[in-house]
C-alpha cells in the first residue's frame, strides 16, 4: 500500500516537476530565438545591400545556417518562392510564418512583427529594404527585451515551482 | 502545339501575375504559335502582337479589337508581374531598372516603362512602372544561311566588316546572333573553319544571359561580356580575349564609332547592326556616315519586315553596289 502510495506521489511530484520545467524552458527560449531572428535579419541586410543577393537564394542561404525552428520560417519562404507557383516575396513570407509560426517559442507581438516584415518585402530598391530590415530589428530587439524581463521573473519560479506545487500535492493528499 | 508551347510563352506564364496567366493559358494556338510580343500597361487593355499583328485580349483570352471590350491590366498585374519577374527581389535588378529592361530565362526580355528618378542629372532608378514589354525571343537557327557566302573572305577565312541595317523588330538581332553562332560552329559545308567570337552584348539582347549564362545557343567558341558598353568592351575583349570576330549590337553614338576606329586595322572582323531603314537615313546619322564614308565596313546587309521579320533586302558592298545573286525575298 504504501509503496503504491510512494510511486503514486513521485509521479505526480515528477510530472508537475516537468510540466513547470517546460514552461521555464518556453521563457528562456523566446528571447534566443527573438536574438535568431534579428541575426538572421543582420544576414539578409548584408545580402541584400552588399551583394544584392536574390531574395530566394538569400533566404534559402539564412535556412541552411541554422536548424532552429526560426530558421525554418526562412527555409520555407525560400521554397515557396522557388516553387514558381506565383507568390510574390510577400506571400511567400506570410505563408512560410504561417505554417511554421507554431513551431516557434514566439507570442502574438511577435508574430505580428513578423508579419508587418512581410509587407512590401522585395519590391522596392535596396535603401528602402534596408530601413524596413533595421525598422524590423528595432521591433524584435524590444520584444527582445521584454522577453528577457519575463524570462527573469519567470524562468526561476516554474523550473521550481513545478516541483513545490506537486509536493504540496502530495502533502495534501497524504 | 506542345512544343511551341515549352519553348515560348510557357517560359513567361510563372512569371506573370495569376489573374493574366489565367488568360494566357486560353489562348488560341494561333496566337500562341506566332506570339511575338505581350504588352501590359495600366488601365490599358491587354494587348499582343503575333505574327505582325495586333489585338486585345478579353478576360477569355480571345482576341478582340475594340479596347472596350478587353480585359483591363490593373495596376495590382503589374506590380504582381514585376515582382514574380524579379524573384521578389526588384533590390536586385536595378542597374536593369536603369537600362530599362529584364532578361528572363530562355532569353525573353521585358522592357520597362515608368517614372524615372534621376540623381544630378543621372537616371537612378525607376518608379511606378506602369507599362510592361515581354518580348518572346525566339532563337531562328539558320536565319542568316543565305546571307553567309555573302559576308566571307574565302581567302582571308575571316567574315569581311559587315553592318546589318534595318528599322526596329525586323530581325536584326536574330540574324547577328545567327551568324555567331554559324562563325563559332564552322560552316564545314563551305569548307570554312570555326573562328572564336566575342560578343559585346551591352543590351543583354544578343546572348542573352541570365545570371552570366547566355539563354541562346552561340556556339563552341563564343566569349559573351554581358552588360558592358560597347566602346569599353571592344577593347577590352579584344585585350583579353584575343577573338577573330567581334560581334555588337546597335552602333551609333560618338564613343562606339571610335572604338571601332581601333578595332578595324587590328586584323579582327567586326560585326555590328544599326537602326536605318534606307541609305538615306544612314547617311543623315553623322557617325554612320563618317564609318559610310570611310569605308569602314565592307558589306552592308539590309533588312526589313516587309515578308516578315528578317526579309532580307539586299547586301551592298563599300562603294554601295548592290551584289548580285543576293537572294532577295520578293
Amino acid at each position: 500500500m504504501s509503496l503504491f502510495k510512494l510511486i503514486g506521489a513521485f509521479l505526480v511530484i515528477f510530472s508537475a516537476g516537468m510540466a513547470g520545467m517546460n514552461i521555464a524552458s518556453y521563457y528562456s527560449l523566446r528571447p534566443r530565438q527573438l536574438r535568431a531572428l534579428q541575426d538572421a535579419l543582420q544576414v539578409l541586410d548584408t545580402e541584400i545591400m552588399y551583394a544584392a543577393t536574390p531574395l530566394p537564394a538569400a533566404l534559402r542561404k539564412i535556412g541552411q545556417a541554422g536548424d532552429t525552428a526560426v530558421s525554418r520560417i526562412f527555409s520555407a519562404a525560400a521554397a515557396l518562392l522557388e516553387s514558381s507557383r506565383g507568390y510574390t516575396a510577400g506571400e511567400a513570407w506570410s505563408r512560410a510564418l504561417d505554417e511554421e509560426f507554431r513551431g516557434t517559442a514566439l507570442d502574438g507581438d511577435d508574430y505580428a512583427v513578423l508579419r508587418a516584415f512581410g509587407e512590401g518585402l522585395g519590391a522596392s530598391d535596396r535603401q528602402e529594404q534596408h530601413k524596413k530590415i533595421a525598422l524590423t530589428s528595432l521591433h524584435l530587439r524590444k520584444e527582445e527585451e521584454k522577453a528577457q524581463r519575463e524570462r527573469e521573473k519567470n524562468e526561476r519560479l516554474w523550473r521550481y515551482g513545478g516541483f513545490l506545487l506537486g509536493i504540496s500535492i502530495v502533502l495534501l493528499l497524504l | 502545339m506542345p512544343s511551341l508551347m515549352e519553348s515560348g510563352i510557357c517560359q513567361i506564364l510563372p512569371l506573370v501575375a495569376p489573374a493574366l496567366k489565367a488568360i494566357f493559358e486560353r489562348l488560341p494556338s494561333f496566337i500562341v504559335e506566332g506570339l511575338e510580343e505581350i504588352r501590359l500597361r495600366r488601365e490599358r487593355p491587354l494587348a499582343v502582337r503575333y505574327h505582325q499583328e495586333e489585338c486585345f485580349l478579353n478576360i477569355r483570352g480571345e482576341p478582340v479589337y475594340t479596347p472596350s471590350e478587353a480585359y483591363m491590366v490593373s495596376e495590382e498585374d503589374i506590380l504582381k508581374t514585376l515582382q514574380l519577374i524579379s524573384q521578389g527581389s526588384l533590390y536586385a535588378y536595378e542597374e536593369e531598372l536603369r537600362q530599362g529592361f529584364i532578361t528572363l530565362p530562355g532569353g525573353h526580355r521585358v522592357g520597362l516603362a515608368g517614372r524615372a528618378v534621376l540623381d544630378g542629372g543621372v537616371l537612378k532608378t525607376m518608379r511606378d512602372i506602369s507599362s510592361l514589354n515581354i518580348r518572346i525571343a525566339r532563337a531562328v537557327p539558320g536565319a542568316a544561311r543565305q546571307l553567309l557566302p555573302f559576308i566571307l573572305d574565302f581567302q582571308e577565312k575571316r567574315p569581311y566588316h559587315t553592318l546589318l541595317v534595318s528599322p526596329p523588330r525586323a530581325g536584326k538581332t536574330t540574324i547577328l546572333r545567327d551568324l555567331v553562332r554559324s562563325l563559332s560552329y564552322g560552316l564545314p559545308a563551305l569548307n570554312f573553319p570555326g573562328l572564336s567570337v566575342g560578343v559585346v552584348d551591352e543590351r543583354s539582347e544578343l546572348a542573352a544571359c541570365f545570371q552570366g549564362v547566355p539563354q541562346h545557343d552561340l556556339g563552341p567558341r563564343v566569349d559573351v561580356l554581358d552588360c558592358c558598353p560597347k566602346a569599353v568592351g571592344m577593347v577590352m575583349l579584344l585585350r583579353s580575349m584575343a577573338p577573330q570576330v567581334i560581334a555588337t549590337d546597335e552602333i551609333g553614338r560618338s564613343e562606339d564609332v571610335a572604338a571601332l576606329w581601333e578595332m578595324v586595322n587590328t586584323g579582327v572582323s567586326i560585326l555590328a547592326t544599326a537602326h536605318a531603314s534606307c541609305w538615306e537615313e544612314m547617311e543623315q546619322r553623322p557617325y554612320l556616315r563618317e564609318l559610310i564614308e570611310q569605308r569602314v565596313f565592307r558589306r552592308y546587309v539590309f533588312l526589313s519586315r516587309r515578308k516578315g521579320p528578317g526579309t532580307l533586302e539586299g547586301v551592298w558592298d563599300e562603294n554601295k553596289r548592290l551584289l548580285r545573286g543576293v537572294n532577295v525575298s520578293v
